[in-house]
């Protein structure tokens, strides 16, 4: 359907240039060169540092005067590394839980039924968004202290649920929007309890944003900085913290070694949500 | 008792039965509510609250010192502008770059134009700190890109693109542009391409048909992402102060020091308390004018 | 080239049968949270970071490999009962500088005298908050000096008792009413070897003159006006016996940025982050810098052409502090009197480039490492020892004062 309508716009594009009898269509050359050139930029980083990462030298140069693992094996050799990197994948994957089912019912609440003060929440529950990490990190420091959940676990954890669960709001209601109710009420007037009309219904029509919102929650954890340097303390210390603090006290190339394992490591998660979305295109 | 009020009572009764299920099912989808919202309550805007009190309230009285001070001193008025003048800046760099791009994917085949999106969001998820060390190594006076027009001959001495506002807008243009190119997208992938071709057999030229038809059409989508751009780059932190020069410095990393090192509350409190207004403000302009659900291109 | 890249494949069939097996290690890691909550997450704290290498692969020891922790021996601490069944909280900074502590400090500390100790990450907000509540944690804290000196102004802290820690053979300064020194580090002038190397800077004279001693500087913006402005006098030739004096004049001040105004134009980079002056002098970004000793050690360790001038640098301490209202006030005391004897910070200094409080600390250490330590004599008495109580006083004023002229 859509690709119909870009083909037909193609069509447009041939004939428009075509009464201008058949020339080279600059405007569209200059501009696919133009975006080529954005492209580049948008991952020029990311060609720099893969390379970087098989360095032979012994602190940050390129290009590398030779190829060599070292960093790779540094990374895994060194405890704080290792450390920083399972505690990440912790946090990250608890917070992808928590997010994952507030943000799910949260969800079902806000497109499904209407209360007063409704646009209200809304704007609570997107704030985290907006709101500079600098502040939430401040704040929510503020009250940890007295709390004592500061350099705790939990208190990591719950923090960037907060930050997370908007990501799920935003693309399970984006999602929740696009199901045609009826099938819903089918499913009820043939006698499906509520939970079973949203178990065999809902859930499945609603599964790919599910599936992006829990990649953005474990994203938006897994790299969050400034709150983590406030409340997380060097025993409870995340990957990004660790890489800050490499940023700040030593020079060598193992964080190039740790950016690369990254890169890949949300390539492969792109590319998986990419094939959930075909999946379920072709359902 | 005759059929027909048989037949009218049980559809009372029925429309009875169908209320208390239209009730339980609101009370079903607050109690689904609740435990969100109370957390953000709890943990999100409780929190912020206090920020704000602390920022007027030293415990015995009110004071506005701590704005007093933010108004009278250079400095912070100096900060203040700085951080609204690299925003404005980083927005329209991301605009003049962000929108040829999104109008160019989205006259590509869905699938292409998918394809080439992944170059967009490999940025998008790769880590601040990984992209902020990678410019340091191409931008820096030894660094790659020096270099190699060292050696094309393209210049004679190595060019200044780090510690400095250029610095500072590359960087923070690197991170921000994607959240320009997706609402961008969104939008103009949902423009019905008939009005184009209306135009084109109206006799409009490509161009007219672009700037009469498409460009007020895509403006939404350019407005959420102008507007988002602005808003997160407010908040920025670790670029500048990485990339930057020493008059790049933004409000964040004044926030920073003021905890970090001063152990001034109150006074991190009240600048903290300055940029909150001034982002919620705009967002509650976004709001108004764009609806939230524009925010992230609503699926991405 | 070929017997490169038969390396490199070789390496990487290694690294990926390493790889797997850590993902394994990984893949379980995560699904334990799942499972076990907060109390297993713990357990894996715990237990993930005792096995870093000593100060990490940046700040390699000393050539020689520091003595197992079992061989220290500490006169005085010869009762293995003493503190059994006590338990010590001690909340450090985290990172190499607690790994290394582990190791010199904590480890032996628990085995020659009985104590159990657990560790912690300490931060201000935190202890204020104990202390606030009446539920002290911990036993012993560390921070830096200043900091620690505010919190004991403002009645957070237990005053030190020096009839428990003997503070006989201390440097000048290291024995504050609330605070015991126990690490020196220092700001210093950091050079390219292959720039100035038959003619080195002398001192902020030379890091001021760019006629005589021309390319590009990096200054420290992290510390804000510390350091700086000490720097600037000295470079406007005051001895730095009268640095302080000088700079509690209101005149002194404003010689001192009239001073910081002749360098700034040749400033190009001002630093945020520890590790990049170093960063910046091997790249050959900029030829000289004021920077953290240790940083630049951890360079040169890696073969980077950078030298030290120790000449007019800037000593400072991190202290170990006690919060008000601590159950174990001896055991605290004792603790910290253990972590200053010569024989515990001479072993420190093995792991980890930080220097001894302790003067005859250096009685123990060999010629090559005494070389690096900023507060080994032959370094000491070149430099100039931050005035904390000037700094106590006035450090939110020329902060104000540092930011807004640097950002003009």
């Amino acid at each position: 359907m859509v690709e119909r309508a870009a083909e037909l716009d193609r069509a447009v594009l041939m004939h428009v240039h075509g009464r201008q009898g058949f020339t080279i269509p600059w405007g569209r050359v200059l501009l696919a060169i133009f975006s080529a050139l954005v492209l580049l930029y948008l991952v020029a980083p990311v060609l720099i540092v893969l390379p970087m990462s098989f360095s032979a030298a012994k602190y940050l140069s390129f290009p590398p005067p030779g190829l060599s693992l070292q960093w790779y094996e540094n990374f895994f050799a060194r405890a704080d590394w290792t450390a920083a990197t399972i505690q990440s994948i912790r946090v990250a994957f608890t917070v992808m839980i928590l997010a994952t089912v507030l943000g799910v019912a949260a969800s079902l609440a806000l497109v499904r039924s209407s209360f007063p003060g409704k646009e209200l929440v809304n704007l609570i529950i997107v704030s985290p968004l907006v709101v500079p990490a600098i502040i939430v990190a401040i704040a929510i420091y503020g009250i940890y202290v007295r709390l004592h959940l500061v350099q705790t676990f939990w208190g990591l954890v719950l923090a960037h649920t907060v930050l997370a669960i908007p990501y799920v709001i935003v693309n399970v209601s984006a999602t929740l929007r696009g199901v045609d109710i009826r099938l819903e009420q089918a499913a009820q007037s043939l006698g499906a309890n509520s939970w079973q009309t949203f178990r065999y219904v809902t859930l499945p029509l609603i599964s790919p944003g599910i599936f992006a919102g829990a990649v953005f929650a474990f994203i938006a954890s897994f790299d969050e900085l400034i709150v983590a340097l406030f409340i997380a303390g060097a025993r409870g210390r995340t990957l990004p913290m660790r890489m800050f603090e490499g940023l700040r006290m030593e020079i060598d190339p193992t964080i190039a070694a740790v950016s690369s394992m990254l890169i890949v490591f949300s390539v492969v998660v792109l590319a998986s949500a990419e094939l959930a979305r075909r999946r379920s295109r072709s359902d | 008792m005759t059929s027909s009020e048989v037949l009218a009572g049980r559809v009372s009764r029925e429309s009875a039965f169908s209320r208390r299920l239209q009730f339980q099912r609101q009370v079903t989808y607050l109690l689904l509510l609740l435990p969100t919202l109370l957390m953000l309550i709890v943990l999100f805007v409780y929190p912020i609250l206090r920020l704000l009190v602390t920022s007027v309230y030293d415990g015995h009285q009110l004071t506005l010192e701590h704005y007093r001070r933010i108004v009278e001193v250079d400095l912070y008025v100096r900060v203040l502008s700085t951080t609204f003048t690299i925003a404005f800046q980083v927005t329209l760099i991301c605009l003049v770059l962000g929108y040829p791009l999104a109008y160019f994917l989205a006259t590509l085949r869905p699938r292409t134009a998918r394809l080439l999106m992944i170059l967009v969001l490999i940025p998008f998820w790769t880590s601040i700190l990984v992209r902020t060390y990678a410019w340091m190594v191409l931008l820096q006076r030894q660094g790659v890109l020096n270099r190699w027009l060292l050696e094309w001959g393209l210049i004679d001495e190595p060019l200044r693109m780090m510690y400095n506002r250029i610095g500072v807008l590359v960087g923070m243009t690197h991170v921000l542009l994607p959240f320009m190119v997706l609402p961008a997208y969104a939008v103009m992938r949902g423009i019905d391409r008939n009005l184009l071709r209306a135009a084109a057999n109206l006799g409009a030229s490509p161009f007219h048909a672009f700037l009469r038809v498409f460009l007020p059409l895509s403006l939404p989508g350019v407005a959420a992402g102008s507007l988002l751009v602005f808003i997160l780059a407010l908040g920025f932190f670790i670029t500048p102060a990485l990339m930057g020069g020493r008059t790049d410095m933004m409000i964040a990393q004044l926030i920073e020091t003021q905890i970090r090192t001063q152990l001034n509350f109150p006074f991190a409190a009240a600048l903290a308390t300055v940029l909150l207004v001034v982002t919620l403000v705009i967002f509650a302009i976004y709001n108004r004018l764009l609806g939230l659900d524009k925010m992230f291109g609503g699926g991405y | 080239m070929g017997s490169a890249w038969e390396r490199m494949l070789r390496d990487r069939e290694h690294a990926s049968r390493l790889r797997r097996r850590q993902f394994l290690r990984l893949a379980a890691a995560a699904g334990l949270t799942v499972v076990g909550g907060s109390v297993l997450a713990a357990c894996g704290q715990g237990g993930a970071t005792p096995t870093a290498a000593p100060a990490g692969g940046q700040t390699p020891a000393a050539g020689a490999t520091p003595p197992a922790a079992g061989d220290l021996k500490v006169p005085g601490y010869d009762n293995p009962n003493k503190w059994k069944g006590k338990t010590l909280v001690f909340a450090g900074f985290g990172g190499a500088m607690q790994d290394a502590q582990r190791k010199a400090v904590l480890e032996p500390f628990a085995r020659l005298t009985g104590a159990t100790i657990v560790e912690d990450t300490t931060d201000i907000g935190k202890l204020k908050a104990m202390v606030d509540a009446g539920a002290v944690e911990w036993t012993v804290a560390q921070q830096g000096t200043f900091e620690g000196r505010v919190l004991g102004m403002q009645g957070y802290l237990e005053p030190i008792d020096y009839a428990l820690v003997d503070k006989a053979n201390f440097f000048e300064d290291v024995a504050g009413e609330f605070d015991v020194a126990v690490i020196y580090w220092s700001l210093i002038l950091a050079y390219r070897t292959d720039k100035f190397g038959n003619n080195p800077p002398q001192g902020w004279k030379d890091f001021w003159d760019v006629q005589n001693f021309p390319g590009p500087r990096a200054m420290d913006k992290v510390d804000g006006p510390v350091g700086n402005l000490e720097f600037a006098l000295m470079a406007d030739g005051v001895p730095k016996e009268q640095v302080y004096q000088v700079l509690r004049t209101a005149d002194g001040v404003e010689r001192a940025f009239k001073k910081m105004d002749e360098i700034k134009p040749h400033v190009t980079v001002w630093w945020e982050a520890g590790a990049q002056p170093a960063q910046l002098l091997t790249d050959g970004e900029v030829d000289m810098a004021n920077a953290w000793n240790g940083r630049i050690d951890a360079a040169q360790r890696q073969g980077a052409p950078i030298a030290i001038q120790w000449n007019q640098g800037l000593l400072r301490t991190d202290s170990f502090i006690v919060p008000k209202g601590v159950k174990e006030k001896e055991l605290a005391m004792d603790f910290i009197n253990f972590a200053t004897r010569p024989e515990v910070q001479a072993e420190l200094s093995k792991y980890i480039p930080y220097s001894p409080t302790n003067a005859k600390a250096f009685d123990l250490l060999p010629d090559d490492l005494k070389a690096r330590l900023p507060s080994a004599p032959a370094q000491k008495e070149k430099q100039l020892l931050a005035d904390a109580a000037f700094w106590l006083e006035n450090l939110d004023r020329l902060t104000e004062r540092f930011n807004d002229w640097l950002t003009k």
